[in-house]
């Protein structure tokens, strides 16, 4: 009988000690046990296996909750507020990374720039769009440093003006269109 | 609410769900006859899950408060004891991990066995056995993967069924199966030298 054969029956042998083998498994296992002395051997020796496990807390028996366990938990409950009710942290490196706020900061800087660089690169040097916006993005950038949040509304923004079909917005379409029309003067 | 009048003429189940209904709206009476029902059962369990002593205390003591704090999860879709298993399990995975992986034999301290041993009686060669044979389990129920440690202690020492086990560990039950299997194996070699002496030993304290 080959080993690996038997490796599959052996998981079936611990079934069967558990009781937990029926219908074509059981019946596999009964005709395979019959022609192979090694898993009949191993049914005993998983057996008497059990039984020294389940014997050695007798050799040494396990402790009892002390008196008053349950006045205990009740008093800390009754003490603690939940926000102290977390004795055992998460795993370290999901801590770790929770600890450094800062990484998270620091990307976000770098996309608001990122994304502000890009958008006037788009608009030709010296021409009166780029003249309007990159007021508008630089007040942009400084606001999102600020606030750390807002990045994502900016970022909202021009995703949806882009997708619209042009990267400016109301106000800077109609002022692109005054200086055009020579009502304004350029700033 | 009155939860020893209540309890009156109720069955075990009634009882329960009264308790768990009392303490979800804060009863911390109700709490306390539920902590007094199953700690014993938990107290246990961890010792079987987590080697040391020091930390059992902290550790049963954290699976009641949690239990506390969510009992309003606890829909009573299966029994309360293996919701409170599973609040047990989480803690101790949790202790596994943020503990890191210590040499288990430095937390193998005296307090476990000193009573142990003496209880069991027998000759000073049985004595010796029965430490070093505890010993040697509890470090290799320590060596084994998570999983087949688990399953091992729900299964030979716990007395859980399958099912049982399928629920609180939220695997199917061929994965128990696999898992029983291979954690047995990997202890049963671990304590293989302990085999034959150990006949004779189980048949003087039984």
């Amino acid at each position: 009988m080959s080993d690996a054969r038997c490796e599959e029956f052996r998981e079936l042998v611990s079934a069967f000690v558990d009781e937990r083998l029926d219908g074509g498994e059981l019946l596999r296992l009964e005709e395979h046990v019959q022609a192979c002395a090694g898993c009949r051997a191993f049914e005993g020796e998983l057996r008497r296996f059990r039984g020294l496990l389940q014997a050695a807390e007798t050799f040494r028996p396990l402790r009892r909750p002390p008196p008053g366990f349950a006045a205990m938990v009740i008093s800390r409950i009754d003490r603690q507020p939940h926000a102290q009710l977390m004795p055992f942290p998460e795993a370290p490196a999901r801590r770790r990374l929770s600890r450094i706020p800062w990484i998270s900061l620091v990307a976000a800087a770098a996309a608001v720039l990122f994304f502000a660089w890009s958008w006037q690169r788009l608009l030709p040097v010296g021409s009166p769009e780029q003249k309007i916006v990159m007021p508008r993005v630089v007040q942009m950038v400084d606001v999102a440093a600020a606030e750390g949040g807002s990045m994502d509304i900016w970022m909202r923004e021009h995703a949806m003006r882009a997708r619209g079909g042009t990267l400016l917005g109301s106000a800077e379409e109609s002022e692109f269109a005054r200086i055009q029309s020579g009502a304004v003067p350029e700033r | 609410m009155s939860v020893t009048n209540s309890a009156e003429g109720m069955g075990a189940g009634d009882e329960e769900r009264q308790l768990v209904d009392a303490a979800r709206c804060g009863d911390h009476r109700a709490f306390e006859a539920l902590v007094l029902k199953y700690q014993g059962r938990i107290y246990r369990l961890i010792q079987r899950l987590v080697s040391g002593s020091d930390i059992v205390d902290d550790l049963a003591q954290e699976v009641f408060i949690r239990a506390y704090r969510s009992i309003g999860d606890f829909k009573g879709e299966s029994s309360l004891y293996t919701w409170l298993y599973k609040v047990a399990l989480n803690l101790c995975r949790n202790h596994y991990r943020t503990r890191g992986r210590k040499p288990p034999h430095e937390e193998l301290d005296e307090a476990d066995g000193a009573t142990g041993v003496e209880a069991a009686g027998g000759t000073p060669e049985d004595e010796v056995f029965r430490r070093e044979f505890w010993d040697h389990l509890r470090l290799g129920l320590d060596d084994l993967p998570a999983e087949q440690r688990e399953a091992v202690v729900f299964c030979d020492l716990e007395g859980m069924s399958y099912e049982e086990m399928a629920g609180v560990i939220g695997v199917p039950i061929g994965t128990v199966r696999s898992r029983i299997f291979r954690g047995r194996r990997a202890l049963q070699e671990r304590l293989a030298p302990f085999h034959a002496a150990s006949a004779g030993i189980q048949g003087r304290s039984t």
